[in-house]
């Protein structure tokens, strides 16, 4: 008889599925298991019982009993990375049909930096829509929202029957000014759903009511793209988790970091692209609040990618808006206009494999994967990789790599080393992995500070967050160069499937409306107002109370025929000129904290674009569990000692090694040291020293800073 | 040249890498508190860090034109201030005039140098085109001008800050002599940021690596490009090769300018001589010394550089010649407002004809070789009063198409090829800002040079006024009588710049029955085809303006291009039937391509080449 109830979060990754289970009580358990690429659904099954196991439960007892299940996936990404989504047709204004293709020049949109100059690289990503599936109707309205040329019903008509018959199965409608009035995208729309009910339409106006018509064109495509494969495959799952006794809607992770019930997340699929990655900042966002720290930088080191978030107050940092001056984001190098959380990646992870090239060294950005994988992972990799070196240095042990499930090559390591790096440059193998491993800390380190500063943010402000396979190893080593103190939380390894588990139900509403100063308050109400009453159904939508659910306004402003616009919040209630003024005096202030005082350009005035609200819906969980402070001798985890490096600059000398099984909250260890736990390992140079708190997370801090 | 021994490859490695990292830093630093969008959206602008002595070292990864001005500004700085005896710490210089190294008024520089324990070691830079520095018209360079001295104010190096306080009187000074004078003071405090930030980070690597190691990583990435820039060229055949281009219209007389260049490669070097180019022209079209030098890396950096890094040691390699008082080494006072799009670009298109023929000839190198990428510009300015009742000049970037590549296509659409990032704006945003109604804007047929790899396509649009009573339209451009972007190898230029007003039209008519017309010749009236330069000229309600860019050169015969490619052009709409018959040999029979037709008619093609 199970009485308990249980939060799953399951997180599909490039490698890995994880697991998280969490009862009321905060006991947690996580599990493991390797993807499914053909089957994405299998892994996730197996990971639900995995879990089950490990609190001896049947799969179905567990899921009976599970009043949350939330789940993030790699389908949509997937789906891009390969184009694997479905034939999609696109009906566009006419005169504009290579506004897509065209891509207002992008050239470089989306490559990274290194690639910008070499023209071999001056190439076009493959169509989503090829021209061929490209239909013009006539129609034109104008930037207030007047129709200038109405639609021709039998144009449009010609145009659907022209896509049908070359068989596609969505159609993506983007008219230009369509945010302005929407009236002739949902006269397309009926005209395909009366004929072909069974074709999946997108109108831009309602997936993005906002200015810019290459990225609203883009964003709509991708989402005709994707979301008849994403609504496949959780029909498919959620048919499995009800059979199998969940009762309750399972939630799907979305990019903006909050979940969205399977039903309401089908329609758009594109919304769900940065699941992953968005989970482990909300994550850390959720642990920040429960430590008391509101400013961090979180850092996921894994495989394959460094992955850096910012969190302000409390709140993590969205992307930038696609066509605003810095880059937002990008898939398949297509721009993207839908809000998601911030993340920065370079090619650094535990297996970017190290190369020479030009006489000049290289880490990442390709990466040996889990197959072949590093060399010391003994499956045929050759080429030495940071995991190869990070072995050499003493930092992971060869026996109980990933709690013993794999044997590391020490020796094939070396030869890697040896072969790809020392040999080449003259050197000796030690020192070839100590420049690997002093290479990846300081572009890791040079990434956040990129971020940061990038932001007119000052890294000292902040507390660094580091998970992933490979975050602990070298956290210690790229947040001291920037001053950090770091938390390293008790599941890094698994951290993704925890902020999945514990994320709110969230969504966003926004519509473009360019005003310029003064601006009339009774139209900024009247906009909120709209938004508002889409924000509340959505809530009812989730099945949960109005208590429940919370609405953010907010807008973006900037100076007028600049292109640095800001997201101001704006207070709830009537809009008067009163509340104008405080948006306007508050827009100016984060317009000076951002970008340095004496940067405001006040005699300019001031526009509005976008119009937004966020709806959060809380769901109540438990709480995670804490632990009594014990004395600060960690001297019972204390495993033994062996060489590693412990000072960047010196030789291998023994260091102790721990077991983070086997730490209690309260416990102290002042580096040199190893702390080695399932799935990664901590290092600690001597300068630092760390903290195991009552959650069991890890602080780590240079030494005498208290 | 010495192999650089100070450091190892690992630290190497890291403080180059901070070297760009610092960069980066600078370039969101102008990026920040400039409110200019031509610099947060077009990324017009770039920064740089160099040796004491001027030597570039590391630019960041937005327009790389600025490599030809930062050694030439920092000379003249060096040479103004007593051989730098007058440089101190917390100095910084603000320019401007295109006789000391800038390439024309518009981009104004502020270069600063960088002292540690009390010695000038390095130099950070800023360079960005700014909306107005004076002169007879908005915006600055007009086509009327005649001398240099109407076309703005020219700075020679001035201390914008001395010893870290901000001069104010040098500043009121400049901002009472521009248009828009918010924004241009706005930008100038940017600039002063930029460096800021530059010379705190660049003392930071210089505390934490010492003086010895930093130094010695910034003259090792200069030493590593020129020892691998030299290598390339060993492995290019010895040669003497001849190119031209041209420039239409000087702002006054719609006549033709040649550009001469004779290149030389002789073992590990390359020099550029433009002896022959026609003599300075009375109208803004000119370059300096500057122009001069910016067109010829224009060329060599993407060509032949595409996988070394762009610095001075590049430059090294390279000797760069033309007689003064031509129109790419011109003296005072010609006028040179449009060196950026005049001179420089014809100096660099000379200069890419040159450079492809000479990687074309190479069995290892030619697949670098290609087509000029659009060739001219031809944005218009749209002025008047807006929809908003401002007086108001919006100047919209279009695009042109890349130079075809002799294994691929030229990008449609592709921008300049001297912006690595660059990106036009989207129709919204144009109607947001102009009080204009775009009828079509897209991919011109035929507008990319004809080859065995065809060039990109150009942008066209059209648009009418909408919203204001007051609107007039100008441009300056060129390519209009000559093509601006020559094809290689058998390769056709890419298309014209094409500009027209259509008056007393029948617009309206055509709009209120439900239609929207998808080429000028479509509506009726009478149509008026501008020059390569045409002054502000004003929209009735009635006109309608269209506006096209140059397509991208071509490479090879198209009589070799592949039979899919061309079917698929036409089906693309990016080449016409017409063309496809007649320049191609293709023959389009119910979407497939006539085979035994395209052998027949390709042999005819032949035979008229031939006279048989």
């Amino acid at each position: 008889m199970v009485s308990m109830m249980y939060t799953i979060g399951i997180d599909v990754g490039g490698t890995f599925t994880d697991g998280f289970l969490m009862d009321e009580l905060g006991t947690m358990v996580s599990a493991k298991t390797p993807s499914t690429q053909e089957d994405l659904a299998t892994g996730v099954k197996e990971c639900v019982s995995l879990l089950a196991k490990q609190i001896n439960l049947l799969p179905r007892e567990l899921l009976n009993n599970t009043h949350l299940f939330s789940h993030g996936t790699t389908v949509v990404v997937n789906a891009l990375l390969q184009y694997r989504g479905v034939k999609t047709g696109l009906i566009t204004t006419k005169g504009f049909k290579n506004h897509l293709v065209m891509m207002r020049v992008g050239r470089g949109a989306g490559l990274p930096e290194s690639e910008l100059r070499d023209m071999n690289r001056v190439v076009r990503p493959a169509p989503i829509v090829p021209l061929s599936l490209t239909e013009e109707v006539t129609e034109r309205v104008d930037r207030e929202g007047k129709i200038v040329v109405p639609l021709d019903l039998d144009d449009a008509r010609k145009a659907i029957n022209k896509l049908v018959r070359q068989r596609v199965k969505a159609i993506g409608v983007s008219l230009l000014w369509s945010f302005k009035n929407s009236s002739h995208e949902k006269r397309v729309r009926d005209l395909i759903e009366e004929s072909y009910p069974e074709i999946f339409v997108t109108t831009s106006s309602e997936l993005v009511p906002v200015s810019g018509e290459y990225e609203r064109t883009a964003t709509t495509v991708l989402n005709c793209y994707v979301s008849p494969m994403l609504t496949k495959y959780l029909r498919r799952l959620e048919n499995y988790l009800r059979q199998n006794g969940l009762s309750r809607d399972p939630l799907i992770m979305q990019s903006l970091g909050g979940v969205l019930p399977f039903s309401e997340a089908c329609g758009r699929g594109i919304s769900a692209l940065m699941s992953g990655p968005a989970a482990g900042v909300v994550g850390s966002n959720y642990l920040a609040r429960l430590l008391g720290f509101k400013n961090v930088i979180t850092t996921d080191m894994g495989g394959t990618s460094f992955d850096v978030g910012v969190i302000i107050d409390n709140t993590p940092l969205l992307a930038p808006s696609a066509y605003s001056p810095r880059n937002g984001p990008h898939i398949v190098r297509y721009s993207l206009l839908l809000p998601m959380i911030d993340i920065t990646s370079i090619g650094s992870g535990g297996g970017s494999i190290v190369s020479i090239d030009n006489g000049e060294v290289k880490i990442g950005p390709r990466s040996a994967g889990s197959s072949p994988g590093p060399a010391c992972y003994n499956r045929g990799g050759i080429e030495a990789t940071v995991t190869d070196a990070d072995l050499v240095l003493g930092y992971i042990s060869s026996e109980s790599f990933l709690g013993g499930m794999m044997q590391l090559s020490k020796r094939k390591a070396i030869a890697s080393l040896k072969e790809t790096i020392a040999d080449p440059f003259g050197i000796d193998v030690f020192d070839a992995a100590k420049g690997i491993w002093k290479v990846t800390n300081s572009q890791a380190s040079d990434l956040i500070r990129n971020v940061t500063v990038g932001k007119g943010l000052d890294p000292h402000d902040f507390t660094l967050f580091a998970f992933g396979g490979a975050g602990p190893i070298h956290c210690a080593s790229y947040g001291a160069e920037l001053g950090m103190s770091i938390i390293i939380p008790q599941l890094a390894p698994q951290y993704s499937a925890f902020g999945v588990a514990i994320s709110d139900l969230k969504q966003t509403f926004s519509f473009s409306d360019y005003m310029r100063s003064p601006f009339e308050p009774k139209r900024i109400g009247s906009s909120f107002t709209k938004l508002e009453t889409r924000a509340r159904k959505e809530g009812r939508a989730w099945g949960l109370a109005n208590s429940e659910v919370r609405l953010f306004r907010s807008i973006d402003m900037r100076y007028r025929a600049q292109t640095n616009s800001l997201t101001v919040p704006v207070p709830p209630g009537a809009v008067t000129n009163k509340t104008i003024r405080s948006i306007v005096m508050r827009f100016q202030e984060l317009y000076e904290s951002r970008y340095g005082k004496g940067t405001a350009y006040a005699e300019a005035g001031t526009e509005l674009t976008n119009f937004r609200i966020d709806v959060v819906g809380t769901r109540r969980r438990p709480q995670l569990k804490k632990f009594d402070v014990n004395d600060p001798d960690p001297s019972r985890a204390l495993k033994g000692k062996r060489e590693a490096l412990v000072e960047a600059d010196d030789d291998l000398g023994m260091t102790a090694i721990y077991d983070a099984k086997r730490l209690r909250a309260g416990n102290i260890i002042r580096g040199p040291s190893v702390i080695e736990s399932e799935g990664t390992s901590v290092v600690l140079p001597p300068s630092q020293s760390l903290l195991v708190d009552q959650y069991l997370n890890f602080h780590i801090d240079r030494n005498g800073d208290d | 040249m010495r192999e650089n021994k100070v450091t190892d490859p690992f630290t190497y490695e890291i403080v180059s890498h901070k070297l760009w990292q610092i960069t980066e830093e600078m370039a969101l630093a102008m990026k920040n508190v400039s409110g200019s969008p031509i610099v947060t959206e077009a990324n017009d602008f770039n920064v740089a860090i160099s040796l004491s002595d001027g030597q570039l070292s590391t630019m960041g990864a937005h327009n790389a034109l600025v490599a030809g001005v930062i050694p030439l500004l920092i000379r003249n700085i060096l040479e103004d201030y007593g051989s730098g005896n007058e440089i101190c710490k917390g100095d910084m210089f603000i320019i401007n005039d295109p006789h000391k190294g800038a390439l024309h008024q518009l981009d104004l520089a502020v270069v600063a140098p960088v002292h540690y324990q009390n010695e000038l070691v390095a130099w950070t830079s800023v360079i960005a085109h700014e909306v107005d520095i004076g002169g007879m018209q908005h915006g600055s360079p007009s086509p009327k001008a005649t001398e240099i001295f109407q076309e703005g104010l020219r700075i020679p190096a001035l201390k914008l800050v001395e010893k870290e306080k901000f001069q104010w009187d040098i500043f009121r000074m400049i901002l009472s002599n521009v248009r828009q004078s918010g924004l241009v003071g706005l930008d100038i405090k940017a600039r002063v940021a930029t460096n800021s930030v530059g010379q705190a980070r660049l003392h930071d690597l210089f505390s934490r690596f010492g003086r010895k190691v930093t130094l010695s990583v910034m003259q090792g990435v200069i030493d590593r490009s020129e020892k691998k820039f030299r290598e390339r060229l060993l492995e290019l055949p010895e040669s003497h090769v001849g190119a031209i281009d041209y420039i239409d219209h000087d702002g006054h007389t719609n006549k033709v300018y040649k550009i001469v260049l004779k290149m030389t490669k002789e073992s590990d070097s390359l020099s550029f001589d433009y002896s022959g180019t026609d003599e300075q022209a009375p109208g803004h079209i000119n370059c300096t010394i500057s122009g001069l030098v910016t067109g010829v890396m224009g060329a060599v950096f993407p060509y032949i550089c595409y996988d070394i890094p762009w610095n001075q040691g590049v430059m090294k390699a390279i000797s760069i010649y033309a007689p003064e008082g031509s129109l790419v080494n011109c003296k005072p006072p010609a006028p040179t407002g449009w060196a950026s799009i005049a001179g420089m670009f014809a100096v660099r298109n000379a200069a890419i004809q040159a450079v492809c023929k000479l990687l074309g000839s190479s069995k290892k190198h030619w697949r670098q070789a290609g087509g000029v990428w659009e060739g001219g510009k031809a944005a218009p300015v749209i002025m008047g009063i807006n929809q908003y009742g401002e007086r108001s000049a919006y100047l919209y970037q279009s695009s042109g198409g890349a130079g075809a590549m002799a294994y691929k296509d030229g990008y449609d659409c592709s921008f300049s090829i001297s912006s690595t990032k660059p990106s036009i704006p989207n129709i919204e945003t144009a109607e947001t800002f102009a009080p204009v109604l775009f009828l079509f804007n897209r991919f011109r047929k035929d507008s990319g040079g004809s080859g065995k790899y065809r060039g990109g396509a150009a942008l066209e649009f059209a648009f009418v006024r909408h919203g204001s009573n007051n609107v007039s339209v100008g441009g300056s451009g060129h390519g209009a009588v000559v093509p601006a972007s020559q094809g290689i190898f058998g390769g056709y230029p890419g298309g014209f710049i094409l500009r027209s007003i259509k008056r007393q039209t029948n617009i309206d008519a055509i709009l209120v029955a439900g239609k929207i017309p998808q080429s000028i010749e479509e509506i009726d009236g009478n149509v008026e085809v501008l020059p390569a330069k045409f002054p502000p000229t004003s929209l009735d309600s009635d006109a309608v303006f269209y506006n096209s860019y140059s397509g991208g050169g071509g490479y090879g015969d198209p009589l070799d291009r592949d039979v899919q490619s061309v079917l698929q052009d036409v089906i693309n709409d990016i080449v016409s039937p017409e063309a496809a018959r007649s320049i191609y040999g293709v023959v389009l029979r119910r979407g497939s391509v006539d085979l035994p037709m395209k052998e027949e008619l390709r042999k005819t093609i032949r035979n008229d080449r031939l006279g048989v």
